[in-house]
């Protein structure tokens, strides 16, 4: 995956983070490093090349937990675009998150999964815009 | 379909929206869910979820976008957002979120498999605003 991070003068979003190929690994504390993201703004999930629904999951911690039946991790956050679809989600007030934003791309809506969790079936890039 | 839900579809010659309403989304120990509120597929473009009367457990709002079949506990939400208690969310989609239905349930188990809402008091309702067409 490619994330590039970069911050934005002034509010309301001060950070920006975007993703060019999400995928099922796990991007892992994506605002480390700032002090100008503790709530997301915005989200834009660009699934137009992929063929099936993309859910975008995320957990507010230091690295994303692949949850199962008896963990007690699961996402904060799920966010969804059906096929070959950009979806756009806008949060005016921020959604407020603590430890950190981790989060990964998946074909999958499932807690329990062998071994991984499968990846879209096309290229998925996710735009957050992050604040304070 | 509960008491507590509302669906009202306005004058479509003048606006082609549709406003949900439950101001008791997840009133009891193990909350059933509304299912296919609008009764047809359509497109969501704002939700508001209030939850100022709840006290101490925050919730996790589930969404069920892709199917009119819903079980909670067992069928997957497509969009499922934390909620901490004593606030309120607000969501809007710009380019509006197609739904096949649109059903919701609310929980204080993030986990697929949860059924439960152990908020604390009898009388802390969450209340749930939704515009679609």
């Amino acid at each position: 995956m490619a994330v590039t991070k970069s911050n934005i003068a002034n509010r309301l979003a001060e950070t920006l983070v975007i993703d060019i190929d999400a995928n099922g690994t796990s991007e892992d504390n994506v605002f480390s490093g700032t002090t100008l993201a503790s709530k997301i703004y915005q989200v834009v999930i660009d699934n137009t090349a992929t063929g099936a629904a993309t859910y975008v999951r995320f957990q507010y911690a230091t690295s994303y937990s692949k949850a199962d039946a008896n963990a007690a991790q699961s996402d904060n956050l799920r966010l969804y675009a059906p096929a070959n679809q950009s979806a756009t989600y806008v949060f005016p007030e921020g959604l407020a998150f603590t430890t950190g934003l981790s989060f990964i791309a998946t074909s999958d809506t499932g807690d329990v999964n062998g071994t991984a969790y499968t990846d879209p079936g096309g290229t998925v890039k996710v735009t957050i815009l992050g604040g304070t | 379909m509960s008491s507590n839900l509302k669906t009202t579809n306005l004058d479509e010659a003048v606006l082609e929206y549709k406003l949900i309403n439950d101001i008791r989304l997840a009133d009891t120990g193990t909350p059933t869910a509304i299912v296919d509120a609008t009764q047809e597929s359509g497109t969501l473009y704002y939700l508001s979820l209030d939850t100022s009367s709840v006290t101490t457990s925050d919730q996790s709002l589930k969404l069920y976008l892709t199917t009119t079949e819903v079980t909670v506990g067992t069928t997957a939400p497509d969009v499922q957002i934390f909620v901490p208690h004593g606030t309120r969310l607000k969501v809007s989609f710009p380019a509006g979120l197609p739904y096949t239905g649109f059903s919701a349930s609310l929980l204080t188990q993030a986990l697929n498999s949860g059924t439960a809402n152990t908020r604390a008091g009898a009388n802390e309702f969450s209340i749930l605003n939704v515009v679609t067409s």
